[in-house]
């Protein structure tokens, strides 16, 4: 990162997340984060700390979404597939081959990243973008739920796979359980972090930089020579790389894998947490899902039927009120003050 | 493939026709640019001087002719290729990212991909930092802030400055000083010319007192057909061109 060693007056409305102050301040929220997820288990019930781990899953696609829709600016419907796929290989090989540990891990990434590579390299090298890559994902996560639907032998048809077995990581001489109550719980936790600090690399990288620089305007850089197919081929199977991840140890956490991990509902689930968090920011994928996941799960409680319905209502509400999300509304009413108060400051002690 | 000469670098159009279905947009045009610094193209609105840097940026195909970057032919190379190979542009509509930051955009340009022969190459351009190009063009004070917040003068400042800083061989700037102001087209004309001593400016222009503070060579198109190609002094005294061009701007 290119350090600019000027004394300017810091705009009102920029978001300072680079530099020194800016790795001081992503440092504290990730402590931060990794303290609360440290602490609940001790303050939620066992039947709620599953429900936890299953949110934290969740929230570790939403990220993954976060990097190619707000990132890279491509919205995909296809974000629930590759989870799917994830839970689905993890589940296939766990149950029928009784392979588990770091392979099957592995598995669940590798079968995901494959199938984003070849989808991904033929629409964006084949010039598809925008909204019609979006179809092309809606399309892909449809026929991928046929597939799981209909295969019967090997997917278990409607009712899925059940019996999934937990997964035990072997780390040289000893190994760490992970599908006790709690152990699927720190799975669950490890998983965010893992997913979170990789996405955090990406937007501190040039990688990342060149990315938002597509999002803008492609041509730009294509006319300066960024290979910019390439650049989303790498986002579209990064981002299935997480996706995949969090669905494999998602069916290791529930202990099953169904056909309701891999639909387009869930896919539109997972694009409006993002959307109602922030899709600019990663915390606004994380404070979405949370957000969503427990308001679902309260409505659900009593609208058994009609929940998505009054969800749907709230997302449209919130989109409205606040195009830029949660996250994005606060970012903005924090700027401001800290302008305001800049602006004072600077009339108290003039240099 | 040719190995980069020390001598003057040169881009040329040979002969080439582009049709737009019936169209003849360009008609069986030569040009060659690189003795000068800097190259001012003009002429009425339909003679083809976008369509000229549509061809040497890899956008638009000839139909027939060749294109050579310094004696090398690179027709029908891609847009990223030929920026790759250093000719790199500055579209019509300033065409910044407006979501980062201006030291992010200044990042992206210099950092851009090139052929080895052009890094290795490292003339005086090629050393060129952000923090240099933002002093040169005043935008030290924005680094921060987002491309999104600036005028639209400091975003064709902006636009400049990132071609520049992407290690160009040819520099193709089309219409720099298009909405801007006399104070902020005189400031940036003298930008132009200092970025004309690190590596070839090619610029389009309407505004013939830009050109003539501009200096350099001024080649006329006319219709896709080369029309005349001289000094500004040669070109405002030639009654041809007067006629086609000049004289219209004169009685309007």
């Amino acid at each position: 990162m290119t350090v600019i060693d000027v004394n300017v007056e810091q705009d009102s409305t920029v978001e300072v997340s680079k530099g020194k102050n800016g790795l001081v301040r992503t440092g504290g929220a990730v402590a931060a984060l990794v303290g609360v997820l440290a602490i609940l288990p001790s303050v939620l019930s066992p039947f709620n700390l599953i429900f936890a781990a299953q949110i934290l899953i969740y929230a570790t696609v939403a990220l993954s979404l976060q990097l190619l829709w707000g990132r890279a600016g491509q919205l995909s419907f296809g974000q629930a597939a590759f989870f799917g796929i994830g839970a689905y290989s993890y589940a296939i090989v766990g149950t029928r081959y009784d392979i588990g540990g770091w392979l099957s891990v592995g598995i669940a990434v590798a079968v995901p990243v494959l199938m984003a590579f070849v989808l991904g390299y033929f629409l964006f090298f084949g010039k598809v973008r925008d909204a019609y890559f979006s179809i092309v994902t809606l399309a892909f996560v449809l026929i991928a739920n046929q597939v799981v639907i209909s295969w019967r032998s090997v997917t278990g048809g409607d009712t899925g796979l059940t019996r999934v077995p937990g997964l035990v990581l072997p780390f040289g001489a000893f190994s760490i359980d992970f599908s006790t109550r709690n152990g699927r719980y720190y799975l669950a936790a490890t998983v965010l972090l893992v997913g979170l600090l990789v996405l955090l690399w990406v937007r501190s990288s040039s990688f990342g930089l060149v990315l938002e620089a597509i999002r803008d305007d492609e041509n730009r850089a294509a006319f300066l020579g960024y290979n910019t197919s390439w650049y989303l081929t790498a986002a579209f199977t990064l981002s299935a790389a997480i996706a995949g991840l969090a669905g494999g140890m998602f069916a290791s956490v529930s202990t099953l894998a169904a056909p309701d991990m891999l639909d387009q509902f869930l896919s539109i689930q997972i694009l409006t947490w993002v959307a109602i968090g922030g899709r600019n920011y990663l915390a606004g994928a994380l404070v979405g899902t949370v957000i969503m996941r427990i308001l679902s799960d309260q409505i659900s409680s009593f609208l058994t039927d009609s929940w998505p319905l009054v969800v749907g209502l709230f997302f449209i509400i919130v989109v409205l009120a606040f195009p830029q999300g949660i996250v994005g509304e606060l970012t903005r009413i924090k700027n401001r003050n800290v302008a305001r108060l800049g602006g004072r400051r600077a009339n108290v002690s003039p240099k | 493939m040719s190995a980069p000469s020390k001598t003057s670098p040169s881009l040329v159009l040979e002969s080439v026709t582009v049709k737009f279905g019936g169209l003849t947009v360009l008609d069986d045009l030569s040009l060659e640019f690189g003795h000068s610094p800097i190259s001012s193209l003009i002429g009425p609105n339909g003679a083809g001087k976008t369509t000229v840097f549509n061809t040497f940026s890899g956008i638009v195909e000839p139909t027939t002719g060749r294109l050579l970057l310094d004696g090398e032919d690179i027709t029908g190379r891609s847009p990223i290729d030929i920026a790759r190979a250093g000719v790199v542009r500055k579209f019509q509509v300033p065409t910044v990212f407006h979501g980062i930051t201006v030291a992010d955009n200044l990042k992206i340009a210099v950092d851009a991909p090139r052929e080895r022969s052009l890094r290795q190459q490292e003339g005086s351009a090629q050393s060129w930092e952000p923090t240099d190009v933002a002093k040169q063009f005043g935008l030290m004070s924005k680094m921060n802030a987002l491309a999104s917040e600036l005028s639209h003068g400091e975003r064709q400042w902006l636009e400049i400055g990132m071609a520049f800083l992407a290690h160009p061989r040819f520099l193709l700037l089309d219409e720099p000083a298009a909405g801007l102001g006399p104070e902020e087209s005189t400031h940036t004309a003298d930008l132009i010319k200092n970025i004309s001593e690190h590596c070839k400016t090619i610029v389009i222009e309407h505004d013939m007192k830009f050109i003539r503070e501009l200096g350099g060579d001024v080649t006329v198109l006319h219709q896709g057909q080369l029309l005349r190609h001289g000094s500004m002094e040669e070109i405002e005294s030639d009654q041809v061109v007067r006629d086609v061009y000049l004289g219209r701007e004169a009685n309007a």
